[in-house]
């Protein structure tokens, strides 16, 4: 079964997000309200997937986001924020980010993308990009 | 040099709001009234600005709305009173982020920073109150903008 950590400062988006990735088949093993300790965490439990909000208390994700994948260019890494902004999303394609979920999460197109980066792990050659994902215009 | 937030800039930040309420709580809000805010006490939610709009965004939902996220996103029937403001942190957080798209769209890159609980009187700026079936939402928008960028922006 696959594994995800869940990074987020607002315990109602953790809860949802943990409840989506159940769904999507993935077993949460670790969640933080902060990107403090993101490297140690994957190290810890290298998992299938994190998911990273961008505007947090202390580091911001898109800094956790370029630290992580620095290290572990493997790393399959989900930005689920509500910030479209060009200067966020831009430092998160940087650091070499493919996915971005917008708020408010839609939770069966969640669900369906999740599990689709559970099958198609980065790093395949086969996946198709997954681009920006407004949720609202799914819904 | 910093001016107030241009009118037609706030009508578009509106919209988007008004919009994303709907899709997140499921609640048809209007615009009734912009003005002055009221220096009742209460508890809200900020988030400030940064970049091209720097200032503060200032929420306050009633607790219905606030919980009515928490039961959509937790899939809870029945959340916890408590867990209220986290709701209300949460929908700020949304309902900013998104709004925020308003002010790029206009030429004004902006950071956000981290929500925040805001408790005693609201602050200065244009006062927003939407009337909704669950309460009326104030919104208090004490963001300005750049002079020099604004004027380029309209140029």
């Amino acid at each position: 079964m696959p594994t995800a950590i869940i990074i987020d400062d607002s315990p109602i988006a953790r809860g949802q997000l943990r409840k989506l990735a159940v769904v999507a088949g993935y077993t949460v093993v670790a969640e933080a309200g902060s990107a403090e300790h993101l490297n140690e965490l994957y190290e810890k439990h290298r998992p299938d997937l994190v998911t990273l909000d961008i505007v947090m208390p202390g580091v911001d994700g898109a800094a956790a986001a370029c630290a992580l994948l620095g290290r572990h260019p493997e790393a399959t890494l989900v930005m689920v924020t509500s910030l479209n902004t060009r200067e966020k999303l831009d430092a998160c394609r940087r650091a070499g980010v493919k996915y971005y979920l917008l708020k408010p999460l839609h939770p069966e197109n969640t669900v369906e993308v999740l599990r689709h980066l559970a099958t198609h792990p980065t790093g395949t050659t086969a996946i198709p990009r997954i681009p920006l994902i407004d949720q609202e215009s799914h819904s | 040099m910093s001016s107030a937030l241009h009118p037609s800039l706030i009508d578009h930040f509106l919209a988007v709001v008004v919009r994303y309420l709907r899709s997140t709580v499921g609640v048809d809000a209007v615009v009734a009234a912009i003005g002055e805010p009221s220096s009742s006490p209460t508890i809200a939610v900020a988030l400030d600005f940064g970049g091209d709009v720097r200032g503060p965004v200032t929420w306050v939902f009633p607790e219905p709305i606030a919980l009515e996220l928490v039961r959509r996103l937790m899939s809870d029937p029945n959340p916890d009173p408590d867990t209220a403001i986290d709701g209300a942190t949460e929908l700020a957080n949304i309902l900013t982020g998104r709004a925020s798209e308003a002010l790029e769209a206009n030429g004004f890159h902006c950071q956000i920073g981290v929500p925040r609980v805001h408790t005693g009187d609201l602050p200065g700026g244009v006062a927003v109150r939407m009337t909704t079936i669950d309460g009326p939402i104030d919104v208090v928008l004490s963001m300005s903008t750049s002079t020099l960028k604004e004027i380029r922006v309209i140029v």
